[in-house]
């Protein structure tokens, strides 16, 4: 069985009569990289703030690798780099110093991981500018620097690419696929970039109003938003014959309903009724299905809302 | 807790204002110190005896002072939102306070010791002085910190205390200023007009003690006192900010 990373049970969080997350159960193994994917005010960031102590939650629990009770949990999060929100560093350090502070802050031996870790953001240059006159890309990767200081086993990342450039965004996945599968890092990121998670997330989380919708492997959600030709028929074992003899078809699977759905000749619909029809099983509806990672989303929380 | 306190001391000590902090401090002590030998070369007699007393009647400053090592030491955390770096970390919110307290505890102590220490060698270099009485000066004046201190540290804590609890460290300064500055003026009025019982509130205040001291050099009672005033605000104010701070949201 796969080690737990993270593990909330009916975690909650109120604010006086305003419900920000409400009973959500997230369960992250180790290796996964897990999208939590939300709208802005969907309570990514309160669930992210409450698994880093930052809020205290009103209701549920938090386990971080097997640990529950607060000390146990303190010294866990030592496992954890988070970068929540924008990333907050003293103005009149340098990066340099800003790590540095952590870095004894935190009682991490020798100075080399500072300089090790400001090489891997490529920021290893910035010499004697502070913070405050750094680029947002650059806050962006000196926050993910802070994060990843101490080797953690668990990434906490929230909103990570806002305010990152097309080159930026490229870099920092890459810097997180490598992250995953050479260190086996743990991920949990939030976005509403969905395109961007599409890129890197194993298993998604889908969050809105403070209830978790969904939680589904990538490898699953591929298989629900395959591109396919949908056809409802009156016999679907009769369709599925005259398909087979006079197209070859193989890639297809037959629905509850006398619904067939195709996985090849996409591009041939006119073709497939054609067929059908010539072999005596009558068309109810042929329709093209398929989605991405934004469609199935809209799709679980009941479309675009508008006003 | 070392750990953190040293990292607090890595801070301090990497910032441009605490260097113009001390400096601003010495310049003025310097121009004082100046200005009086300024005006022997034209037929004044400010000795060292006078300038070193000086000292023991500007205690009350020191208080003010802890307000600027309280921010030296907290650095506009809420503004800066760097305390969510501590507490996703999983350092404790009693570690972080303590940690922060004790560090602008110890700065304040250094700071003071340079400063008092400094001034003390400028007037004994510019000023005339006489061996008989410098001694015992320099004691009466050693007799008003050891009444000072205790109330400065207490003092200090109130300023953390502030500090953790209020989001803009402005209004936490106005705040604590008023603690310091209108408090006891109000117990004191109440006192006379209303009832004794704020009279007692008033003396327990951080001021009082401090402008009793150089009246009552010699008395260890004052103090004993002041040590129980200084240990109760401490206490009182950590307490508070321990238990608030613990349920705080960081944003």
């Amino acid at each position: 069985m796969a080690e737990g990373v993270l593990v909330t049970r009916n975690l909650t969080k109120r604010y006086g009569p305003f419900t920000a997350v409400d009973n959500v159960n997230l369960n992250i193994e180790k290796g996964q990289i897990y999208g939590l994917v939300g709208r802005n005010g969907a309570g990514k960031t309160t669930i992210i703030r409450m698994v880093t102590a930052q809020t205290v939650p009103t209701g549920g629990e938090v386990e971080l690798f097997g640990a529950t009770a607060p000390a146990d949990l303190s010294r866990m999060r030592a496992r954890t780099g988070a970068m929540v929100e924008t990333p907050s560093f003293y103005p009149y350090l340098t990066a340099r110093e800003n790590l540095e502070y952590y870095r004894i802050q935190r009682g991490i031996p020798g100075r080399g991981c500072v300089d090790e870790v400001l090489n891997f953001v490529d920021l290893a240059k910035t010499g004697k500018k502070k913070f405050k006159n750094f680029s947002l890309g650059m806050k962006q990767r000196l926050g993910l620097a802070l994060a990843l200081m101490d080797h953690p086993d668990l990434l906490l990342l929230d909103e990570p690419i806002n305010g990152l450039d097309p080159e930026g965004i490229v870099e920092f996945r890459n810097i997180l696929l490598d992250l995953n599968r050479e260190q086996g890092t743990t991920i949990l990121i939030s976005s509403h970039i969905l395109s961007e998670l599409a890129n890197l997330a194993t298993h998604y989380g889908f969050i809105d109003g403070g209830h978790m919708l969904e939680q589904i492997s990538a490898k699953v959600l591929a298989e629900k938003c395959r591109a396919c030709i949908e056809l409802s028929v009156d016999d679907a074992a009769k369709a599925a014959q005259v398909l087979e003899q006079a197209m070859g078809v193989r890639d297809y699977e037959v629905l509850p309903g006398q619904v067939i759905r195709l996985y090849c000749h996409l591009d041939e619909p006119a073709r497939v009724t054609q067929t059908l029809v010539e072999g005596g099983v009558a068309l109810r509806s042929i329709e093209q299905k398929g989605a991405n990672l934004e469609d199935y989303y809209l799709g679980l929380i009941g479309g675009v809302r508008h006003g | 807790m070392v750990n953190y306190m040293r990292a607090e001391f890595y801070k301090v000590f990497h910032r441009r204002y605490t260097y113009i902090f001390l400096l601003v401090l010495l310049a003025c002590e310097g121009l004082l110190v100046a200005g009086w030998a300024f005006t022997n070369a034209n037929g004044n007699d400010v000795g060292f005896d006078f300038g070193a007393g000086v000292l023991a009647m500007m205690l009350s400053v020191g208080l003010y002072c802890t307000v600027l090592t309280g921010d030296l030491v907290f650095s506009d955390q809420y503004k800066f939102n760097t305390l969510k770096n501590e507490v996703s970390y999983g350092l404790s919110r009693l570690r972080i306070y303590l940690g922060k307290l004790l560090v602008s505890c110890i700065t304040a102590l250094v700071l003071c010791a340079v400063i008092i220490a400094t001034y003390v060698g400028m007037c004994w270099l510019v000023l005339p002085h006489d061996m008989a009485t410098a001694g015992q000066t320099l004691s009466n004046l050693g007799f008003c910190l050891l009444v000072a201190l205790p109330v400065w540290l207490g003092c200090q804590a109130l300023v953390m205390m502030f500090f953790f609890l209020l989001r803009s460290n402005t209004v936490a300064s106005f705040l604590i200023v008023g603690v310091i500055m209108a408090v006891p003026q109000v117990l004191k009025l109440l006192g006379a007009m209303v009832h004794p019982v704020f009279r007692y509130a008033y003396n327990v205040m951080l001021t009082p003690v401090l402008d009793a001291a150089p009246n009552m050099v010699g008395d260890w009672r004052l103090v004993g006192f002041a040590c129980a005033v200084g240990a109760g605000w401490f206490l009182m104010s950590t307490a508070i900010g321990v238990v608030i701070f613990r349920k705080r949201e960081i944003n």
